[in-house]
């Protein structure tokens, strides 16, 4: 019989917002604004703050101390501050060429970003190699855009789980040939290659030929973590082997100049001013236990200091900066606290206005506990369709802001999660506030329901 | 409610449909008090019609509304069917008024946006009712009152008369036990007021429906079996001058 009547209160519900249009209209549009504004927050700070995405589960960092005072003090109190966690989270080039290779990690990972021209390269050669193979071999053409480019090892894409929609990434055959090959990220690709042509074509990165071998399936899916000290836009739009940074020349994004070097690329490569994000997986305590010794006897005698973090260790170590975004959720969440007190208002006076109607149902049987039940519907109905119409104020808006960024930013996605988050924060902001208009309704004796004192 | 209940009459059956002992009911607007029942003593025995008549602003309809346990009392008692309502849930009385009361209001009071239908199946919503009997009686209630080719219009179609048998089919269809009629005519012209009346007299005769109306027409209270008057909350019984039937 509950369930009965659930529904038939639910059936009598949908039909009363017909009732009193004006005041359902109202209702459902001020909880879609405001819903609409923690929305949009809301997809701002899961950005930043979101769950991670599915990660090697034996994911380990290394991190090793710099000198005390150099390279934080460079940087404290300017708008490149951020750089300067590169020093505590990264490990110098020097070091990371000593402890790579070990063989310990089941896989192993480095990485950091440079600036290079990228440009669309000719088709593919039936071969597969991809056209044109001397370096400046297209004196004439654009030189290309500079573009973020991830240099790392074949292991990074199985260690960051990043799916591919197009190819598959390079092999440790092919890093360790020396092939020139490059994955591109989704929004390079479809930039690239609009008709989705990419894989197997070839692309000019400082003007040297690459064949692409692969296409990521979704953006970058998450602010870079695997490399915390990357500056400006986070946005990689793509993926070269390692050792090509050599080849190409390629100056790190954020070189922290502590002494003069020499004018050579081996020089910069020598000292201790480039910086490496240094990936292992270490699947079981022993083979943890075993890279700690590692670390130990090779970094020891150097007299050098260094951590190794799993994933979440080194989230709760440095979590992601406090920004404005996090104030403007609680702010929205304040405001949506607002919407659910005009949205009381808005219920007592419909409670007023349907008095007969319930003193009606009270006099043929209804009991209080069913007209509050019945009034909660009505609110949760009322609440939960401003939450829903919500997105259709909100998605423009992330839609504008994904077209305005575009390549230089992690764009805002309209998840079903923050779809849901919205609709259960409406709700439950709309039956909170409902509960004393539905108690107060509900408890009207019925004589004054009826109008019959 | 002050005073001491009552002990239950002696049992002896059949026991009243309604059986009220000094009932008083007050209301309160800031500081002032009315009395709107002073001391009301009632016997309804089952199936007896009963007219209470009285000017406005003499208790009548607050009578009505202790009666049919839409309204509190402050002291008194009040037996509906042999159970005493003194101190009853909401969830008790709610399940009294589903199942033993129906009323009908002087201005219909049907529900605007459901149809004929669906106003008529409002009280039995609340009985439990599987929806193969709740649509059965329904259907015999509305072909017993002449409303089947109306089911499925809303109430604003239909006329005065029309729309106050919709409320006759409402209070009906749950096969209650004492029907309470709150001038059931006082909306309607003369023609449809007869009709109204004329349904309201056969449903008692017929069926045997204890019924308790409310009216200012002395024409349909001369309908009734019995006739009391009300006047500044106390009940009067014309047949036992000067103030018999109160407390």
């Amino acid at each position: 019989m509950a369930l009965q009547l659930f529904t038939y209160h639910a059936r009598l519900a949908v039909k009363s917002l017909r009732r009193d249009p004006g005041l359902s209209v109202t209702i459902v549009t001020v909880m879609a604004v405001v819903a609409g504004m923690f929305f949009t927050a809301l997809v701002h700070y899961l950005r930043f703050y979101g769950p991670l995405p599915k990660l090697a589960p034996g994911l380990h960092h290394v991190e090793v101390s710099q000198p005390a005072g150099q390279v934080l003090g460079a940087f404290a109190g300017t708008t490149a501050e951020p750089n300067a966690i590169a020093g505590r989270l990264r490990v110098s080039y020097p070091i990371y060429r000593r402890l790579s290779g070990s063989h310990i990690p089941a896989r192993e990972a480095g990485t950091f970003r440079s600036r290079l021209l990228v440009r669309r390269g000719g088709p593919a050669s039936p071969d597969g190699a991809a056209a044109g193979s001397q370096v400046g071999s297209s004196a004439t053409a654009p030189p290309g855009r500079p573009r973020n480019a991830r240099f790392v090892n074949a292991d990074f894409f199985s260690l960051f789980m990043l799916k591919l929609r197009d190819g598959a990434p390079w092999t440790h055959e092919q890093e360790a040939h020396g092939d020139a090959v490059v994955v591109l990220s989704k929004r390079l690709g479809a930039e690239l290659f609009p008709h989705g042509d990419g894989l197997g074509a070839s692309v000019l990165i400082n003007e040297v030929p690459f064949r692409v071998v692969g296409i990521c399936a979704d953006d970058q899916p998450m602010v870079p973590e695997w490399d915390r000290a990357s500056t400006g836009g986070p946005q990689d739009l793509l993926y070269l082997p390692f050792a090509w940074h050599i080849p190409l020349l390629a100056l790190p994004e954020m070189p922290i100049h502590v002494s003069p070097v020499g004018t050579a690329y081996a020089d910069l490569l020598a000292s201790d001013e480039i910086f490496v994000s240094y990936w292992l997986d270490l699947p079981t305590p022993q083979a943890r236990r075993a890279y700690e010794q590692y670390l130990a006897a090779t970094l020891g005698p150097l007299g050098v200091t260094y951590h190794l973090r799993d994933f979440a260790g080194l989230r709760a170590a440095f979590p992601a900066p406090r920004t404005a975004v996090s104030f403007f959720l609680f702010l929205t969440l304040v405001i949506l606290a607002g919407g659910g007190l005009i949205m009381a208002r808005l219920l007592l006076a419909k409670g007023i206005a349907r008095g007969d109607e319930l003193g009606i149902f009270r006099a043929l049987g209804a009991p209080r506990r069913a007209l509050f039940v019945r009034q909660m519907l009505e609110a949760a109905l009322l609440s939960g369709l401003g939450g829903a119409l919500s997105v259709l104020i909100a998605a423009p808006q992330a839609i504008f802001y994904n077209v305005v960024v575009a390549d230089t930013d992690i764009p805002l996605h309209l998840t079903p999660t923050s779809f849901l988050i919205t609709l259960a924060a409406t709700l439950t902001v709309g039956v909170l506030f409902a509960l004393y208009p539905a108690w107060w309704a509900a408890s009207r004796p019925p004589t004054i329901s009826l109008g019959r004192h | 409610m002050g005073a001491q209940p009552l002990a239950k009459p002696p049992s002896q059956p059949p026991a009243p449909m309604l059986d009220m002992r000094n009932v008083k009911k007050v209301y309160r607007a800031g500081l002032v008090e009315t009395e709107a029942l002073s001391g009301a003593t009632l016997t309804v025995k089952r199936g007896e019609f009963l007219a209470i008549m009285g000017p406005s602003g003499s208790g009548k309809t607050t009578f009505l509304s202790v009666a049919g346990l839409l309204d509190s009392f402050e002291a008194g008692d009040y037996w509906l069917d042999g159970e005493n309502v003194r101190d009853l849930s909401d969830q008790r009385l709610s399940k009294l008024r589903n199942q033993k009361l129906g009323f009908i209001f002087q201005s219909f009071n049907l529900i605007p946006d459901l149809d004929v239908f669906d106003n008529v199946d409002v009280p039995l919503r609340y009985r439990g009712l599987p929806a193969a009997e709740r649509d059965q009686r329904i259907e015999e209630t509305l072909a017993k009152l002449g409303l089947v080719a109306r089911m499925r219009h809303l109430p604003g179609q239909l006329s005065g008369g029309q729309q106050q048998r919709v409320a006759i089919a409402r209070a009906l269809v749950g096969r209650p036990q004492l029907l309470l009629a709150d001038e059931p005519t006082g909306n309607l012209d003369s023609a449809s007021a007869r009709q109204i009346m004329d349904l309201l007299a056969r449903i008692n005769a017929e069926e045997g429906m204890t019924t308790v109306m409310v009216t200012h027409d002395h024409e349909f209270a001369a309908r009734a079996h019995r006739k009391l008057h009300i006047l500044d909350g106390k009940l009067i019984d014309p047949a036992r001058a000067p103030a018999a039937g109160n407390g």
